[in-house]
């Protein structure tokens, strides 16, 4: 099982658009994928858990994931939120 | 016979034929059913067809619209094709199901009421107003389980009119450029914004229809516009009589446009300036041909609605008053800075519905709220003031203090100009519109501080009579010239001149031949309307006396209800204009 914070830095947050780019992306692996922010739990393969995470530009994430390709999808995720989501702002 | 004629209130002039397409807005009824054991894993499987359908129904959707508007709009389809698959929305109604032994619409509203509860209880207003994107995925899963076809605007393809209980401004936008002809809808009056947008949009509208159920979809509808005549499957002889009066109709136009490049004078010499009114850039091109001299007022919140998640940019809005600018000038063009409030929020604004936004935080209180997204526009307008002939309009101001509010949040912007060297027009005349009754009755005071006045006829009306305009049980109340109006614009004209200020009208009165003569009786300089009707209003300007239309206004004051003024009125009007003047009784062309 892997464990790593990150900093959403995209302007508009985890809305509509990022949040499923993000489940998209879990949803390839195998492994369970969870985020958390602030005490709130949510699968990271429904759309719908991530958004009531409500996450904004500036909130603190953190992401377990836990599997055989658990670093893979660690890896891809923050990737993918490091990109800030390929928006372009 | 059948009765196939029905009758409701015109709210945008024309005629159209299209099929009937009724949009399912309100939920359906749903009830619980205990099931027996061996219906369960059937239930199931309804429930997991009706989810692969609604999700194959999304994709095409998807297609659809990424094809006519590109990508960047089609994400929310996006996101609720996976709410489809997400375990909190298909496991755990699965679960009800199974667990309760329930029928799967109600397991399903169940499933809703969790999901709504579980967004609302977010402290992040953006992400909240979400909740109708996952309603609305649920509905269209209702919908297929009780194997409703669910028609969406954007799956039409011939000619269609929309029958909805109501429509929001954002809808037809929505809507705007595809086959829709026409409107009919339950609630919505003569001056809401659904009205102006279809006769900008120069679409026929009907309100006030009850019966839009008993209409319902796939039938064929004749919409008369100026009448308020709506006929379902009409017979070949109805058909043959609206195919003639369309042609009357457009050819009347024809001749009414023929006026355009004449001067809108009376016969005794007094200049009016009629000017049109306009809410999105291509209605542009409308009012240069209508013949309008300038434009009155240009509502600028459609570029906060276009984009319910994110504001417009400064150059989003400049590259918009840029073009109005150079398209209007050599006449000058009014931008009324946003109108946003009541139902015109967005998400991405992160406001709450109010309990009373007509009352509520609006216009250029809502915009001395949020300073920053204020200032953005105000550069806009300042950086585009020297291509062109701009005016700047404060809405909902409700007195002095407001106005100097507004005026030192424009030299704020000024100043950030002037820092960055970018050039703009530092004499812009900057005024108000007159809709509050406190700024009408301290116009003397608001005078000596702005360069115009644009009396708002639309909610000056409803806050000085307390009526609310879109409610149709009191439309009867709702009277643009009970004497407390006429009065109250009296002495806004007056007190106004007093002080040397050019004083304009940008409410729908403005467009209605019926209250011409009181408008030019009041020695208003400008009238302000929707471009359909510039030709029609010039006509009857060019063949009226301004002092004939003085002595009618002052005997209007001398009357005391606004039944006796209507009387007069609809007599001298007559007396003016002979039968045939008018192409219909309809209110506008």
């Amino acid at each position: 099982m892997l464990t790593s914070d990150i900093e959403i830095i995209n302007k508009k947050g985890l809305h509509a658009r990022a949040a499923s780019k993000l489940v998209q992306l879990a949803t390839r692996y195998k492994s369970k994928v969870q985020l958390s922010r602030d005490g709130q739990i949510s699968d990271g393969k429904s759309i719908l858990g991530v958004l009531v995470l409500a996450a904004h530009q500036g909130s603190m994430l953190t992401i377990t994931t836990d599997g055989d390709d658990e670093k893979d999808a660690m890896d891809a995720i923050c990737e993918l939120i490091n990109r800030k989501f390929d928006e372009g702002e | 016979m059948k009765k196939n004629i029905y009758k409701g209130t015109p709210i945008a002039p024309g005629i159209s034929v299209g099929k009937s397409l009724l949009l399912e807005k309100q939920a359906l009824p749903i009830f619980r059913l205990t099931l027996s054991e061996e219906q369960v894993d059937s239930e199931v499987r309804r429930l997991e067809e009706a989810l692969e359908k609604t999700k194959s129904q999304l994709v095409v959707l998807k297609n659809q619209l990424t094809e006519r508007l590109g990508e960047g709009h089609s994400y929310i389809l996006e996101a609720q094709t996976l709410m489809l698959d997400d375990n909190l929305l298909r496991a755990n109604t699965v679960d009800t199901i199974r667990r309760e032994k329930v029928n799967a619409e109600w397991a399903l509203g169940e499933t809703a009421s969790k999901l709504t509860g579980l967004f609302n209880s977010m402290e992040n207003t953006l992400l909240r107003e979400r909740v109708a994107d996952v309603e609305d995925v649920i509905g269209r899963v209702q919908a297929n389980l009780a194997q409703i076809d669910v028609h969406r605007a954007t799956e039409i393809t011939e000619d269609v009119i929309i029958l909805a209980y109501q429509l929001t401004p954002s809808d037809i936008v929505e809507m705007h450029n595809s086959t829709i002809v026409g409107f009919l809808t339950e609630i919505g009056g003569k001056t809401s914004h659904t009205a102006i947008i279809a006769r900008s949009l120069e679409m026929p509208a009907v309100t006030g229809m009850q019966e839009l159920n008993e209409i319902g979809s796939g039938r064929t509808l004749i919409v008369d516009g100026f009448e308020g005549i709506v006929i379902v499957d009409p017979t070949l002889t109805q058909r043959r009589e609206y195919e003639n009066k369309k042609r009357y109709y457009e050819e009347h136009a024809n001749q009414l446009i023929s006026i355009k490049d004449k001067p809108s004078i009376t016969k005794d010499g007094r200049k009016v300036v009629i000017q049109a009114n306009i809410e999105l850039p291509e209605d542009l091109d409308t009012a240069i041909r209508s013949g309008a001299q300038g434009i009155g007022i240009y509502r600028s919140e459609f570029l906060y609605l276009s984009n319910p998640d994110a504001l417009p940019t400064e150059e989003e809005h400049f590259t918009v008053y840029r073009a109005v600018a150079e398209r209007v000038y050599p006449h000058s063009a009014i931008i009324r800075t946003a109108d946003l409030g009541a139902e015109k929020f967005t998400p991405v604004m992160g406001m709450h519905p109010e309990p009373n936004p007509a009352l509520g935080l609006r216009g250029v209180r809502f915009c001395l709220r949020k300073r920053e997204m204020f200032k953005t526009q105000l550069r806009a307008l300042l950086r585009a003031s020297t291509f062109g002939r701009l005016k700047i309009m404060f809405p909902m101001v409700s007195g002095l203090n407001e106005l100097r509010e507004a005026k030192a949040a424009l030299e704020e912007a000024k100043e950030e100009l002037r820092v960055l060297k970018v050039d703009f027009n530092e004499n812009i005349a900057v005024g108000i519109m007159v809709e509050v009754p406190s700024a009408a009755m301290t116009a003397d005071l608001l005078a000596a501080e702005v360069d115009f006045f644009s009396i708002g006829t639309n909610d000056l009306i409803q806050y000085l009579l307390a009526v609310d305009r879109n409610n149709d049980h009191l439309a009867y109340l709702y009277d643009p010239i009970h004497p407390s109006v006429i009065r109250m614009m009296k002495y806004v004209v007056d007190k106004a001149h007093e002080a040397g200020v050019k004083v304009g009208i940008c409410g729908e009165m403005a467009s209605d031949p019926q209250y011409l003569l009181i408008l030019l009786g009041l020695g208003l300089d400008e009238l302000s309307m929707n471009p359909v009707s510039v030709p029609l209003i010039k006509q009857m300007v060019r063949s009226l006396r301004y002092q004939d239309a003085r002595e009618i206004l002052e005997h209007c004051l001398t009357l005391s209800t606004a039944q006796d003024i209507n009387e007069y009125l609809l007599e001298k009007t007559n007396q003016f204009f002979p039968s045939g003047f008018f192409a219909s009784r309809g209110p506008v062309l």
